[in-house]
């Protein structure tokens, strides 16, 4: 079974686009985070759902065209979970294995 | 101890001393302010010995919040630091607004915020509008209301620094100033008393129309600044946004949400206010 993600408290997070930068506010910390694609696009996927990073993907897939730069070596999976990485490094995302979401549950 | 009260603004302080002479001098400058009976903040210039009342006498700046590591001046800077005593109970003791560090000015019922680092031309240029056909709201804070995103005004004394002295003297024979204080770790810096409309108008707020990022000493430039790049700066700027939370977050993101941005390079400025004009009239 694969890791999933999942927003600590999708009630204290706000998000704010204001152009190709969009603001999040996390108010358990209080802090403001200023925020680049894809990572708003991530946190509204998630919602208050548990997600893997290929499940991430799908349902980015469906909304938006996505691309990587072309001299990139990096695939779009690797740029979710580098994101998702900087989020549990925030304390604003958690993550799990699958199995034991579903015995929390 | 010797004291006065004055209000500047929405804030009320009531002002001590160890001396009478910087408490006549309050008096005098501030005479065309109210004085309230209560106040939010006290600022108090003590001896930093009981002897140094009289020799060499030397003010520390006390008041309800201070800096620890705050050094003494001389007591020829007594006003600067009353002055520095103020800013220091609204920049880490207010609440009631966003404070931003940025001057304003309005014109037709609206408000031009202005921010930049010290020597950008921010407290002159907001001077220099209030002779000019504007209403001056303040040179240090412009301060945001929560409920309605208004700018509230806060117009204590222009702090004019270095060569804007003589050019606020040659532009404003008539102007109000205090002493001229020299050599303080900012360079020279000299008073003024704002245009009494700024004084008798001091309850006026108005909506920000724009905001303006000033800077002196360069090729004469206008450019529009995005969002992001002004929500960025205006956090740096404030003084008082990590500590108001969520409340200080709706506040600025509205702020920034309903306010054109624009940044201007200038060598001069009859250049500044022209370009000020120019912008004004397209909004």
């Amino acid at each position: 079974m694969g890791t999933i993600y999942y927003i600590k408290d999708n009630n204290n997070v706000r998000l704010h686009p204001l152009d190709y930068m969009t603001l999040l506010y996390d108010r358990l910390s209080g802090i403001t985070h200023i925020v680049a694609e894809p990572a708003p696009q991530i946190i509204e996927t998630l919602g208050s759902q548990a997600l893997s990073v290929e499940q991430i993907e799908r349902e980015l897939q469906k909304q938006y065209d996505l691309k990587v730069f072309e001299d990139s070596d990096d695939s779009f999976a690797d740029i979710i979970t580098a994101r998702l990485d900087e989020f549990i490094d925030l304390g604003i995302i958690d993550k799990c294995d699958e199995e034991q979401k579903v015995k929390l549950t | 101890m010797f004291e006065t009260t004055l209000k500047v603004g929405p804030a009320s302080f009531r002002i001590g001393s160890d001396w009478k002479e910087p408490i006549a001098l309050i008096d005098e400058l501030y005479a065309a302010y109210p004085k309230p009976s209560l106040s939010d903040f006290t600022v108090r210039m003590e001896a930093t010995k009981p002897w140094r009342r009289y020799i060499r006498p030397s003010v520390q700046i006390k008041g309800d919040y201070m800096l620890p590591d705050a050094l003494p001046l001389p007591l020829e800077q007594a006003f600067l630091a009353a002055e520095m005593g103020l800013n220091l109970q609204m920049a880490l003791g207010w609440r009631r607004h966003l404070i931003l560090h940025a001057s304003s000015a309005e014109k037709d019922g609206k408000a031009l915020i202005m921010t930049g680092e010290s020597g950008s031309g921010k407290s002159t240029l907001s001077a220099l509008l209030g002779y000019n056909g504007w209403r001056f709201m303040g040179d240090e804070f412009a301060l945001i209301d929560h409920d309605n995103g208004e700018a509230v005004p806060y117009p204590r004394m222009i702090s004019l620094k270095n060569q804007a002295i003589a050019a606020m003297e040659k532009q404003v024979p008539n102007a109000v100033l205090g002493p001229l204080i020299e050599a303080t770790p900012k360079g020279d810096i000299r008073h003024m008393v704002p245009p009494i409309d700024a004084i008798r108008n001091m309850e006026k707020s108005a909506r920000p129309a724009m905001l303006l990022f000033p800077r002196f000493g360069h090729d004469t430039e206008v450019r529009e600044v995005l969002p992001s790049e002004a929500f960025m700066r205006l956090t740096q700027a404030s003084t008082n946004y990590v500590t108001m939370g969520e409340v200080g977050f709706n506040t600025l993101t509205r702020f920034i949400d309903e306010t054109p941005v624009y940044a201007i390079d200038y060598q001069n400025s009859e250049d500044a206010i022209s370009m000020v004009n120019e912008l004004w009239s397209k909004i």
